[in-house]
C-alpha cells in the first residue's frame, strides 16, 4: 500500500484532492498504535499524519492548547505535566493525540471528567471533498455554529482528516490517593462504588476487579494534600468500612493501565475484549454472567473478555452500548465496532455522507458496507 | 388545510390560531426581533409532536420550535411562513433515577425544576443559566446552554447523556441513555448547540451531580477590571479552579446593588465573586489561597460570605445584574463574545471607545474564568435610531472579540442575532460543511428557517459544489 507522509495541512489537502480524483481509498492513521480497532480497512492508500506534530499554541493560563494531530501522547503528557497540568479525560499515554480523539479514548476519570470529546474545542480539517475547513474555537466557551469538533471526536477518521486541534486543559490535582476495599462481592463491591462516585468526596476513579467469586474495589481521591486526611474519612464513611491505601506508584499504574486493561485482564490473542458502557446499577448482573472482567467509571464502563466469534454481551439497545475493543481479525471483519438502532444507523450514515460522500476515508473501519449485526 | 390535517393529529386546546393568543409568542428573550406567527401549535406527548412533525413534512410547511422562549439570541423567534411548535406541554419529569445519578425530563421542564427534584437525595443539574427558573432543558439542549458553574462543570453537551428526538420527518429516534458512551458519531453532541435546526428534542436524559459539601463566596474589590483579570489569571495559574468566578464592573456593581442591597463595595472598579466547593478543609484551604492571590495582585477589599444567606445576597446581585441594568436604562441589548482570558483589558479598552464614539453606555458582566462577556448596551427603544446603534455597537463589540482570537458566542447561540456576523469566524468552506451536516438531518430545510446561517443554499447544491478557499461562490438563491 502506497504510505503518503504530509508534513503540513496543506500536503494533506493536495493529498485528499488526489485521492478524490483518483477515487482512491485512504486509510488515514497517526502512529498506528490503535489499528486494532475496528474492521481492517480496505484503503489503496495510507495517509499518516505523524508528520504533522507541532505544538501550534500552548497557553497554560487560557487553560487551552493547540496541536497537530500527530503529536505523540507522551510528548503532550510531557509538556502539560511540565505546567502542572493535564488532559483531564485521563487517556492512554500512548500513539498520538489525534488517534486518542479521533476514538475518543477515556480512562478512568470518565465518570466524573468526561472523554476525549468534552475537551475538544476546535479543529481543522480536510472533508472528504478535499475541502478544508474549520470548526469550533481557541477559547473554552463557545457555541458558534454546530459542534463539528466534537462530532469529530469518535468517528475514527471515517468523516473528515483532523489537521489541527484545539483542548481544554486543566490544572492536575496535586495529591491523590488510592484506597482498596478487599474480599468484596460484585453485588456488594459496585454499590460500594456508587455510594462513594455519588458522594461529595467527589472520587476520580472508582473500579472493581473480580478475582475468583470476590473482588476488590478501588477508589481514587484528589485533592490538595492538606485536606487529604479529611477525604479520607469521608470516604469511609461513605464506604462504610475500612479500607487499605494502595502504594502510590502500584495506584499510578493501576488506573493507567484501567485506560486500556488488556494486561490487567491478560487478554489472549483468541479472545475479544468488550468495553460497555452501562446504567452503574446494572454492573453486578452483566459482570456476573462474564467469565472474566473488571468495572471502571462505578460501574457505568465495563469490560469483559468473550471467546472469539461469541456474540457481544446481552444488552438491551436503549440500555447500553457495547464496544468490539479488540478481538481477532475475522470478528472484526463480521462485527460493527459499536451497536446501533436502525434509525441511529440510517441517520449516522447521511452524516458520513455529508463529510465524505465518496466513502474515501477509513473506509470499514467502523462499520463494513456488508456486515452483520448479528454480533 | 395544514389545520384541518393537524385536528386529526391535536386536540382542539392544541391548535392556536387566534390573533390575541398567537402574540403571546410574537417574540423570545430578545424582545427588540418580533414577528407574529401563522399558526402556534402545543402538543401534549412525543408521539403528537412527530405527528405534526409528518405532517409538516409532507406539506413543506416550515417549522419553529420553541421551549420557554427565553433565548437571547432570537432562537425561538417566529417566521411569516412557519408554525410554531411549543414544546411547553411537555414538562413531566419522567424518572428520577439516582442510583445512576441521572434524570430523564420532557423538555419542557425548566431547568431549575431538575435540581429542585433531586435535592433532597443531596444531588443538583450543574449547568445553571441566569433564566433556570423559566428556561427550558429542551432549550438547553438546543442552545448548549451554561451558566455561572460551567467553568468547572462544562455546559449542557458536558452534563447530558442521552435524548430522544424527532427528525423532520417524524421519525423518533434515541442517542445515548443512561450511560457514558454511546459509540458511533457523537450525534448527541451535533444536537446540542443546533439551535433547532437539526431535530425537535422530545427527551433528555441529564446527569446530576452529587452537591458539594460545602461552599464559599468571597467578594474581592479591584480598582480596576483589568486588575481584577489579573487576579483571575493568577487564580487559574496557582492550579485552582473555582465552581464560579464572575466580574462586574463599576456601572454592574452599582445597578446590582442598588437593585437587590447585594453589599458590593461602592467604590471599586470592578468586583469579583468567586465560588469555591469541595470538601469543607479542601474549601478552607483554596479560600485561603485565593485571598492571598488578591492581595498580591492589589485587592482593595476582601469579604467572604458568612453564611448560606450571606452567599445567597451576594450571588443575588450577580444573577440580577441584567434586570438591574434594565433599571438605569429604558432598554439594554446583551452581548455574549467570548475571548482569550489574556486579552481582557485590551477589549475593555475597546469597548470603551466603541461606547464614546457610538454615545451609549455600556455595563460590563462577565464569566470571568472563562472569558465569556455580557456587555450590556444601554439604549432608549424610543429615541429614533438608538436601537440601530446600540446593533451597530454590539457588532463592533463581537467583530474585537474575533479579531483577538474569540468567539461571537459563548452561551447565547447565533439566532437571528449574530448570523449576519457568522463570516467573521467562519469562511465559505467552514459555512458549507456545516450546512451539509444540516441536510443529513433536514434535507429539505424546514426547521427553525432563517437561523444561524447567513446565506441559504440547497442540499443538492452544497452536495455537489466544491468550494476551494472560499474563492467559488455559491450562485445566490432567495432566502426564506
Amino acid at each position: 500500500m502506497e504510505v503518503i507522509r504530509p508534513t503540513t495541512a496543506a500536503e494533506v489537502e493536495t493529498a485528499v484532492r488526489g485521492a478524490l480524483s483518483d477515487r482512491a481509498r485512504i486509510e488515514v492513521t497517526g502512529s498506528g498504535t490503535r489499528r486494532y480497532l475496528g474492521a481492517p480497512v480496505m484503503a489503496e492508500r495510507q495517509l499518516s499524519l505523524a508528520g504533522l506534530d507541532r505544538i501550534v499554541a500552548y497557553e497554560p493560563e487560557e487553560l487551552v492548547l493547540t496541536v497537530e494531530p500527530g503529536l505523540p501522547m507522551t510528548a503532550l503528557a510531557a509538556l502539560l505535566a511540565r505546567h502542572g497540568q493535564h488532559l483531564p479525560f485521563e487517556p492512554p499515554v500512548s500513539g498520538t493525540i489525534g488517534g486518542v480523539v479521533a476514538a475518543n479514548l477515556s480512562g478512568p476519570r470518565r465518570m466524573r471528567a468526561g472523554a476525549a470529546r468534552d475537551f475538544v474545542l476546535g479543529v481543522s480539517a480536510i472533508s472528504g471533498f478535499g475541502e478544508k475547513f474549520k470548526a469550533g474555537g481557541q477559547v473554552v466557551k463557545n457555541v458558534t455554529g454546530y459542534d463539528i469538533p466534537r462530532l469529530l471526536a469518535g468517528s475514527f477518521g471515517t468523516l473528515a482528516v483532523i489537521t489541527r486541534l484545539t483542548l481544554k486543559v486543566l490544572p492536575a490535582p496535586s495529591t491523590s490517593a488510592t484506597i482498596v476495599f478487599p474480599d468484596l462481592t460484585p453485588q456488594d463491591g459496585c454499590a460500594l462504588l456508587r455510594a462513594c462516585a455519588g458522594s461529595a468526596i467527589e472520587p476520580s476513579g472508582c473500579a472493581y476487579t473480580l478475582d475468583g467469586r470476590q473482588g476488590s474495589a478501588f477508589v481514587r481521591i484528589e485533592g490538595a494534600r492538606a485536606a487529604m486526611d479529611e477525604r479520607l474519612r469521608g470516604l469511609e464513611k461513605f464506604a462504610g468500612r475500612h479500607g487499605d491505601r494502595l502504594d502510590d506508584h502500584r495506584a499510578e499504574a493501576f488506573w493507567r493501565d484501567l485506560a486500556s486493561p488488556e494486561e490487567l485482564l491478560r487478554v489472549a490473542a483468541h479472545e475479544a475484549l468488550w468495553r460497555l458502557s452501562v446504567p452503574m446499577s446494572h454492573a453486578p448482573a452483566i459482570l456476573a454472567a462474564a467469565d472474566r472482567g473488571l468495572v471502571d467509571c462505578a460501574g457505568g464502563r465495563i469490560w469483559v473478555i468473550g471467546a472469539d466469534g461469541s456474540e457481544a454481551p446481552p444488552i438491551a439497545s436503549d440500555a447500553g452500548s457495547a464496544m468490539l475493543y479488540r478481538a481477532p481479525e475475522t470478528m472484526r471483519r463480521a462485527c460493527p465496532l459499536f451497536s446501533e438502532s436502525p434509525a441511529v444507523d440510517a441517520l449516522a450514515r447521511r452524516v458520513k455522507a455529508v463529510f465524505d460522500p465518496h466513502g474515501l476515508l477509513n473506509p470499514g473501519r467502523m462499520r463494513a458496507e456488508d456486515m452483520s449485526h448479528a454480533c | 388545510m395544514l389545520v384541518a390535517a393537524l385536528r386529526a393529529v391535536l386536540p382542539p386546546e392544541a391548535i392556536v390560531e387566534d390573533a390575541a393568543s398567537r402574540a403571546a409568542f410574537d417574540c423570545d428573550g430578545l424582545t427588540a426581533y418580533r414577528e407574529m406567527p401563522p399558526l402556534v401549535v402545543l402538543p401534549a406527548d412525543a408521539d403528537q409532536v412527530s405527528a405534526v412533525l409528518r405532517l409538516c413534512h409532507e406539506m413543506r410547511i416550515k417549522v419553529v420550535p420553541r421551549g420557554s422562549g427565553t433565548s437571547l439570541s432570537g432562537g425561538a423567534m417566529p417566521h411569516p411562513e412557519a408554525i410554531l411548535l411549543v414544546l411547553a406541554r411537555l414538562n413531566r419529569i419522567i424518572e428520577i433515577d439516582i442510583d445512576n445519578q441521572v434524570v430523564v425530563a420532557q423538555p419542557g421542564v425548566t431547568n431549575l425544576a431538575i435540581t429542585h427534584a433531586v435535592a433532597d437525595h443531596g444531588f443538583y443539574y450543574a449547568p445553571d443559566p441566569s433564566s433556570q427558573i423559566a428556561c427550558s432543558i429542551g432549550g438547553n439542549v438546543a442552545e448548549n446552554s451554561g451558566g455561572v458553574h460551567c467553568l468547572k462543570h462544562g455546559l449542557t453537551v458536558n452534563n447530558i447523556c442521552g435524548l430522544e428526538i424527532c427528525l423532520i420527518d417524524g421519525t423518533r429516534l434515541r442517542l445515548g441513555g443512561r450511560y457514558l458512551d454511546a459509540g458511533g458519531y457523537d450525534l448527541l453532541a451535533a444536537m446540542t448547540g443546533s439551535e433547532g435546526l437539526l431535530a425537535v428534542v422530545t427527551e433528555v436524559t441529564v446527569r446530576v451531580l452529587p452537591a458539594p459539601e460545602t461552599s464559599r463566596v468571597l467578594l474581592l474589590g479591584f480598582p480596576t477590571p483589568a486588575a481584577a483579570g489579573a487576579c483571575v489569571a493568577a487564580i487559574i495559574a496557582a492550579g485552582i479552579v473555582p465552581a464560579g468566578m464572575e466580574m462586574m464592573d463599576a456601572l454592574a456593581a452599582r445597578a446590582a446593588d442598588a437593585f437587590v442591597g447585594a453589599g458590593y463595595p461602592p467604590d471599586a472598579g470592578a468586583i469579583l465573586l468567586i465560588e469555591l466547593d469541595g470538601p469543607l478543609a479542601e474549601c478552607a484551604i483554596a479560600v485561603d489561597r485565593v485571598s492571598a492571590i488578591a492581595r498580591e495582585v492589589g485587592a482593595t477589599s476582601e469579604r467572604v460570605a458568612a453564611d448560606a444567606t450571606d452567599q445567597a445576597a451576594l450571588w443575588a446581585g450577580r444573577k440580577a445584574a441584567f434586570p438591574a441594568v434594565g433599571r438605569i436604562a429604558p432598554d439594554y441589548y446583551c452581548m455574549d463574545g467570548t475571548i482569550p482570558r489574556g486579552r481582557l483589558p485590551e477589549v475593555l479598552e475597546g469597548i470603551a471607545a466603541l461606547s464614546d464614539k457610538y454615545g451609549l453606555a455600556v455595563a460590563n458582566v462577565f464569566h470571568a474564568g472563562d472569558g465569556n462577556l455580557h456587555p450590556l448596551i444601554l439604549y432608549d427603544a424610543d429615541q429614533p435610531g438608538e436601537l440601530h446603534r446600540a446593533e451597530e455597537f454590539g457588532a463592533d463589540i463581537l467583530r474585537l472579540c474575533v479579531s483577538v482570537g474569540g468567539v461571537l458566542t459563548g452561551e447565547h447561540g447565533v439566532g437571528i442575532e449574530k448570523r449576519d456576523l457568522m463570516p467573521l469566524m467562519f469562511d465559505e468552506c467552514d459555512l458549507a460543511q456545516q450546512m451539509r451536516l444540516k441536510c443529513a438531518f433536514d434535507p429539505d430545510q424546514l426547521l427553525n428557517p432563517g437561523k444561524v446561517f447567513p446565506t441559504l443554499h440547497r442540499c443538492a447544491e452544497l452536495g455537489r459544489v466544491h468550494v476551494h478557499g472560499g474563492q467559488t461562490r455559491f450562485p445566490d438563491l432567495p432566502r426564506f
